[in-house]
């Protein structure tokens, strides 16, 4: 068995196929192994995107009636049919964890939106679980440039209450290294266009790029000295902090060891741009940087949670967040259906972007599997069960796509854990863990 | 919360008897601890609004990484609580791009003049060819280049030349420039060792033509001269020093001689970490500039390497407050350096600037008298401005105006002016509390507010003739009288389409008087929206008091709302809601009496005792980044009684804050505590 760490195509092939040289190589199809998978295309090792909508989905208007390959699409998933076949729609599947102590939905839901962990109510002392797309970062990361990306749209919320009672932290994040540290997300396109590229130049000889690399690393280890003795005259809870300090010198110290990715740049993104530009180039930055390999997993929030943002350009004027509280009222659904219909349109957008990527014999979509959800299911009931799930890309026919599955039709009891998925989800990523949050066992029926 | 019933027993316990002693200096004049417990800190990491202002005191620079940083998180309504403040890699990341563009644009040596080049092999001559890496003048005639020069001056203008030596006489060659002649040479060189003529001449901004020409050819088969031009130079006008203020702060003397290199990075260091640096740390700082030299590099780049590194490093990223004994929970004073910073980082959200450090080496900050009067001189700087952003952003909302959308449908006179003139309102009303011109205890019926015609006609009131905001009396107008008629406020405690009695209930309760509801129980689905309203928002909310399980909280909260019930989702003034229902803003102000609109709504919150305590509370959060915890009960109750002795002032305020033991001391954390 051939591990996919240590089979690696001679760089000059892989940088043709990346779309630098312009040359096409021809690479045989060949096989290796990841635990028990066989990968097909092995130049291009599987991505993972994680994908969350705030405040809900309207249900009715987004199960598909049928099961299997033939279900018609929803009005909601409408947007997809180009798509269809490279998508699977999971219906029934609980994320009983994020269910708050009392309320506090969005905060619940968020935050255990990929760590199916159940958060400690509490706006300073901050106790979640790690998230799936971290654990498979872990395992993986070292082998691009950047171990993941957290992306979004909205920063940080101005002041104010977060959620009833729940730390900020627990609704502007998703992606948690820790149990306690989230990691934020970069909303400025120059920035995460700058994390892609960072600092390579393509005018500076080798030599020049060599003793730059040098200097920050020389850097880096200067602060790394000054920290170390520092520690020695904190006390224990300033040493926590401290040490936060310390594993990200030491994690910008690897990423800077790492070589430049190898594709060609495309012109420096502007910032300061509205919504939908922002979100397009937002979606244009992830394919670019699984394209060039600078990752392989990423985590993207549409919006905060509880999000209120006036969606005017949809011809509505209520806010995101006041609108899904509907309590039945026509127009509100009316509304909040557009507004997921809109989300799945630029969901689709970014899928046909990811698969106008041609890698080898398939696409970068084929290669990659891309979870989309929200932190509830319908947004005036709160609920964390009959979760609204996609889950498209084959990830190197890891799964069978173009099916919807119904895990649990009866809406009032939870069906299996979404935890389970995720195990599935990390074992494409030949990720082998026993459990994670409230799994019980990998999920059915995927493949 | 916990020490609300606390604060209950301390008014009746003993432990009163110590407080007296807090603040004041011993004999000696060192300041004595009463032995009370202290609550523990944890460090401080430098918040985006403060790692912001800091560049701008330590260097000046035009640079602003900070906006890039992800956004700090909140808690207890405030983004400066240590114990939320992580580091990530992401930020890490940023820090560290952030430290290298800051230290190029601190040290750039402006120049001295321009020098252009052109080479020869490219420009195009009279007569000749290009061969090579030169031009070939083969027969007399000359190279030239159109130059343009910055501005009158004296200039050098260089060629680098060699001779194809033939017969009897030497190469000889001209430079000109507008076809004057500057200069003539004999160029007795050849290929082998090529030289370097110079010419110098006062010229005249503008373009000129620059030539190198061939004087004497001369060509006897196989003997043949020419003239070679490899490149042409201009440098000038000499004399003109381009300035970078930033640098000439950090280099006041040649970093080549070892001594004033030591000077330059203790004396950086020094403001950077804001405390005297050890010759540990110089010599760290030393190895690191010996980094470049061992690169082949200048010491210009080991300064550079040395900026970076003290920019990045967690003296300057962090507030490190140090303990002889970081596991005894025993309190003990401050440095005085760590004072400073707890102060500059309070008022100014900035680190200290020239004379607090001087104080600070005094040990002037050690007793309460020098304390106080470093307050004066801080709360009199416009760095103060400071303490409107960020404490009163925070705390009373303004901030939330960036974020709040209200509908334009339901109300399309608001707009980007209003928007600003409400929150410069916000800002100048606050400003006079700050200043200690109206007492804070009736900040919430001051009766005077700053409008402009905007903001004046917004809210009914005569307009003051100008954009500008002007203060005005509010005496002949009932409908506003203080904070809780600002626009700003009422704007961000409602939705963006209608009011929210409950938001603004809610707000007078968490941010007035620290009572906060707790969270509704579960299974409860909110206000249902309806398509036509069938009776006023109040009525509606009926719902909340006729359900037992409901009224426990909302009997207290839906009233304090329904006395704005008069100021719509924008602030504006009402007599009928959405539905064209009459307003009715009478209510039952907790168990104390009714009220009849905002104005004795106002009244009865402003004589709540919870009211004065807190103001304290949240003034106290703000100023160390962190909760009230049980130790500081004493202290806080100290700080209410003589705020309240003393006539409720804000810099009073202020003063007994920073006075304060928790103010002015610390303590370890014993080994096992796992935060």
């Amino acid at each position: 068995m051939i591990r996919w760490k240590h089979f690696r195509s001679p760089r000059l092939s892989r940088r043709a196929f990346l779309g630098g040289a312009g040359a096409v190589l021809t690479l045989p199809v060949m096989e290796s192994f990841i635990g028990d998978r066989a990968y097909a295309d092995d130049a291009f090792p599987p991505r993972t995107i994680c994908y969350y909508v705030p405040n809900g989905i309207v249900m009715n208007k987004w199960t598909p009636a049928e099961v299997g390959a033939a279900y018609a699409l929803t009005p909601i998933l409408a947007p997809l049919v180009n798509l269809k076949d490279q998508v699977l729609v999971l219906s029934g599947l609980a994320n009983t964890p994020a269910q708050p102590d009392g309320p506090g939905d969005h905060a619940g839901g968020t935050s255990g939106f990929l760590t199916c962990a159940h958060a400690l109510k509490s706006e300073t002392d901050i106790q979640l679980g790690i998230s799936m797309d971290q654990v498979i970062a872990n395992a993986i990361g070292d082998q691009t440039r950047v171990p993941s990306m957290e992306l979004g749209i909205d920063g940080g919320a101005s002041t104010g209450g977060c959620d009833s009672g729940y730390s900020c932290a627990y609704t502007r994040n998703i992606s948690w290294t820790s149990d306690t540290q989230p990691l934020p997300k970069t909303t400025t396109p120059s920035v995460v266009f700058n994390r892609i590229f960072e600092g390579a130049d393509p005018n500076a000889t080798a030599e020049e790029q060599a003793k730059r690399k040098l200097y920050r690393l020389s850097v880096l280890d200067y602060v790394h000295e000054e920290a170390l003795a520092l520690e020695k005259r904190l006390g224990s809870i300033d040493r926590v902090k401290l040490d936060e300090y310390l594993t990200a010198v030491f994690e910008l110290e690897q990423r800077i060891n790492k070589p430049a990715p190898s594709c060609e740049p495309i012109a420096e993104p502007s910032d300061g741009l509205g919504f939908i530009e922002q979100l397009d180039i937002m979606h244009d930055l992830m394919v670019l940087a699984l394209k060039c390999d600078a990752t392989r997993v990423i985590s993207f929030m549409l919006g905060n949670a509880g999000s209120n943002r006036v969606y005017s350009f949809l011809g509505i004027s209520g806010g995101h967040h006041e609108i899904s509280h509907h309590g039945g009222v026509t127009q509100n659904l009316v509304d909040l259906e557009t507004i997921d219909t809109w989300e799945i349109t630029k969901f689709a957008e970014l899928l046909e972007k990811m698969d106008a990527v041609v890698e080898g014999t398939g696409t970068l979509l084929q290669h990659s599997q891309v979870y989309f959800s929200s932190e509830i299911e319908d947004g005036d009931a709160h609920r964390h069960r009959n979760m609204p799930v996609l889950l498209a890309g084959a990830c190197h026919d890891a799964y069978t796509s173009g099916r919807h599955i119904q895990y649990h039709a009866d809406t009032s009891t939870a069906g299996p854990p979404l935890a389970n998925l995720f195990l599935s989800m990390m074992a494409a990523m030949g990720v082998t863990q026993a459990s994670f949050g409230n799994s019980t066992g990998l999920l059915g029926q995927l493949k | 919360m916990e020490y609300r019933r606390l604060l209950a027993l301390t008014a009746l316990g003993g432990w009163l008897g110590c407080i007296g002693n807090i603040g004041t200096p011993s004999p000696e004049g060192e300041h004595a601890g009463s032995g009370l417990p202290l609550a523990a800190a944890p460090m401080h990491r430098l918040n985006r609004s403060e790692y912001r202002n800091t560049l701008r005191d330590l260097l000046g620079t035009g640079l602003d990484p900070a906006a890039d940083f992800p956004a700090d998180d909140i808690s207890l309504g405030f983004d400066n609580i240590a114990s939320i403040l992580t580091v990530s890699p992401l930020q890490v990341e940023l820090y560290e791009q952030a430290a290298r563009e800051l230290a190029v644009e601190a040290l750039t040596i402006p120049a001295n003049a321009a020098t252009q080049h052109f080479e020869a092999e490219a420009l195009t001559g009279t007569v000749g060819s290009a061969t090579g890496s030169a031009w070939n003048l083969f027969s007399n005639g000359e190279v030239s280049s159109q130059v343009t020069l910055d501005g009158d001056g004296d200039y050098v203008i260089r060629a680098r030349v060699w001779g194809q030596q033939a017969g009897p006489d030497v190469v000889k060659a001209a430079i000109s420039v507008d076809a004057q002649v500057v200069g003539n040479f004999d160029v007795a060189s050849d290929q082998n060792a090529p030289e370097v003529i110079t010419a110098n001449a006062t010229l005249t901004g503008g373009t000129k033509t620059v030539s190198v020409a061939f004087l004497n050819d001369y060509y006897q088969a196989p003997a043949d001269r020419n003239l070679y031009v490899d490149w042409i130079e201009v440098e000038g006008p000499l004399g003109v020093t381009g300035q970078n203020p930033i640098r000439e702060k950090i280099v006041f003397c040649d970093p080549v001689d070892p001594t004033c290199r030591h000077d330059i990075l203790s004396g950086f260091a020094a403001q950077a970490w804001r405390r005297p640096v050890t010759e540990e740390e110089l010599g760290r700082l030393e190895a690191l500039v010996q980094k470049a030299i061992g690169q082949g590099d200048t010491i210009e780049k080991g300064l550079e390497l040395a900026v970076t590194g003290i920019l990045l490093a967690p003296q300057f990223i962090y507030r490190p407050e140090l303990d002889d004994d970081p596991t005894s929970e025993f309190p003990h004073d401050l440095d005085d350096y760590e004072l400073a910073s707890r102060l500059s980082y309070f008022l100014w959200s900035s680190m200290p600037d020239q004379e607090l450090f001087d104080a600070a080496s005094l040990g002037e900050l050690q007793d309460a008298a020098g304390l106080r009067a470093t307050v004066d001189r801080m709360l009199a700087d416009p760095k103060a401005g400071a303490l409107v952003d960020n404490f009163a952003g925070q705390w009373l909302l303004v901030r939330a105006l960036e974020d709040h959308v209200p509908d334009y449908a339901t109300y399309p006179t608001y707009d980007d002016t209003l928007r600003d003139s409400l929150r410069e309102e916000m800002r100048l009303y606050f400003t006079e509390f700050l200043q200690g011109n109206v007492p804070l205890n009736k900040i919430l019926t001051a009766e005077f507010t700053y409008v402009n015609d905007r903001l004046a006609e917004h809210y009914g009131l005569p307009l003051p003739g100008t954009g500008e905001l002007q203060r005005v009396d509010l005496q002949g107008s009932p409908e506003r009288f203080g904070l809780l008629t600002m626009g700003s406020l009422l704007t961000v405690t409602s939705y963006p389409n209608r009011t929210s009695p409950v938001k603004r209930g809610v707000w007078i309760l968490e941010k007035l008087l620290c009572d906060g509801p707790p969270p509704p129980p579960p299974g409860v689905e909110g206000l249902k929206p309806e398509e036509t309203p069938t009776g006023s928002l109040r009525e509606r909310l009926e719902a909340h008091r006729s359900d037992p399980k409901c009224a426990v909280c909302h009997q207290i909260m839906d009233p304090l709302g329904f006395g704005l019930e008069h100021y719509d989702g924008i602030g504006a003034y009402r007599t009928e809601d959405v539905g064209g229902f009459p307003i009715d803003s009478k209510g039952e102000y907790f168990d104390k009496g009714s009220f009849d609109g905002a104005q004795q709504m106002a009244d009865f919150v402003q004589q709540d005792p919870r009211f004065a305590t807190c103001l304290v509370e949240k003034l106290f959060t703000y100023a160390l980044g962190r909760d009230v915890e049980s130790e500081d009960i004493p202290h806080l109750q100290f700080i209410s009684e003589q705020l309240s002795a003393s006539g409720y002032m804000m810099p009073e305020l202020i003063k007994l804050l920073v006075t304060s033991e928790p103010f002015r001391m610390r303590r370890g954390t014993k080994e096992e505590v796992t935060p």
